[in-house]
């Protein structure tokens, strides 16, 4: 795993010789973005990825009281 | 000029007081409960229809632990069942630290009020504000500390404008001054209230500073008030391994 690590941001397409790493590339190329994405979002030292956690969060929480009003069960029901 | 109505329905409606800048959040801080630690045994008594007294001893198991007394006074003049003119509200605990405020109400529209926190026997804060509430604005001028032969001050203003039924936009400035340095922090607000949800917004330099607010159905049924009341409460917080729990106790 570590070694693969290495080797990926080396090894990416837009590097010479890397031919036969192309067709193996974006599976490196997904697992690195993934690596790349997951210390994006855990880095809290970052104000740009603080900005975006927080307004994502801000947002689910909205579309969660906007929707779910219906798991009150002792709510009267609707006039029909 | 067209179809105006349909294009601003809510053109005619009265645009009301947007409230209090520092009330802008609070539909939606009501919703969060109050974090409990400890055990807390309150005993309130209510002596006139002016006057009440509240004992409250809390066993707290973060901070120190302590007895408090509390004696409220309020006036004739009730504008809504929270705002009641003149209120006088006393609180000491059991080192000597107070906690003093006076509200007053001069006239239809302007509002006082005095606050002083001491430390033990030294003051930490005595602070004045006033507050013009018009037919669709509401501005507040508050003086923080002032100490004239120190030199320093905390001044905060405030101003809010209904600029539709809907929609209230306002700002907050304040300045500091100390002997060799002063500063200044803008904050602009927005809130707009539909008939279901209300969202409002603060932004400055400090930060931001979002809510949002939506009624999932009609509180009916309403537990009148009892003469013993008990609370339970807990909190936990899994990733610094931090939790409380707590009860209170009501009397009165």
């Amino acid at each position: 795993m570590a070694a693969a690590a290495a080797a990926g941001p080396g090894s990416g397409p837009g590097t010479p010789g890397s031919g036969p790493a192309a067709v193996a590339a974006p599976p490196r190329g997904l697992r690195a973005w993934l690596r790349s994405a997951f210390r994006f979002a855990t880095d809290r030292n970052d104000f740009r990825r603080n900005l975006l956690v927080n307004l994502g969060l801000f947002a689910a929480g909205v579309w969660v009281a906007r929707n779910l009003t219906d798991i009150d069960l002792m709510a009267p029901q609707p006039v029909p | 000029m067209g179809n105006a109505a349909g294009r601003a329905p809510r053109r005619g409606e009265p645009r009301g007081n947007p409230g209090s800048f520092d009330e802008l959040h609070r539909l939606c801080k009501e919703v969060f409960p109050p974090q409990m630690e400890g055990v807390k045994l309150i005993v309130t008594k209510t002596l006139s229809s002016h006057f009440q007294v509240t004992h409250t001893v809390h066993m707290s198991t973060l901070g120190p632990s302590g007895y408090r007394f509390n004696a409220t006074f309020v006036g004739d003049r009730q504008l809504s069942p929270t705002e009641v003119f003149p209120t006088l509200v006393g609180d000491m605990d059991s080192a000597g630290s107070l906690n003093a405020q006076a509200l007053h109400l001069l006239g239809e529209r302007l509002r006082v009020k005095a606050v002083f926190q001491s430390h033990q026997a030294k003051f930490v804060t005595w602070q004045f504000d006033g507050e013009y509430r018009g037919d669709d604005c509401t501005a507040t001028l508050t003086l923080g500390n002032p100490d004239l032969l120190g030199g320093s001050v905390i001044v905060v203003a405030h101003f809010l404008q209904s600029v539709t039924a809907r929609l209230v936009l306002g700002g907050e400035l304040v300045y500091h001054r100390r002997p060799g340095e002063e500063g200044a922090i803008l904050t602009l607000a927005g809130k707009y209230t539909a008939p279901k949800w209300v969202t409002t917004l603060n932004v400055g330099y400090g930060g931001a500073h979002a809510s949002y607010y939506h009624r999932a159905n009609e509180q009916v049924g309403k537990l009148p008030p009892l003469p013993v009341t008990l609370a339970l409460g807990a909190f936990l917080n899994h990733w610094r391994n931090r939790f409380h729990c707590g009860f209170s106790v009501t009397v009165g």
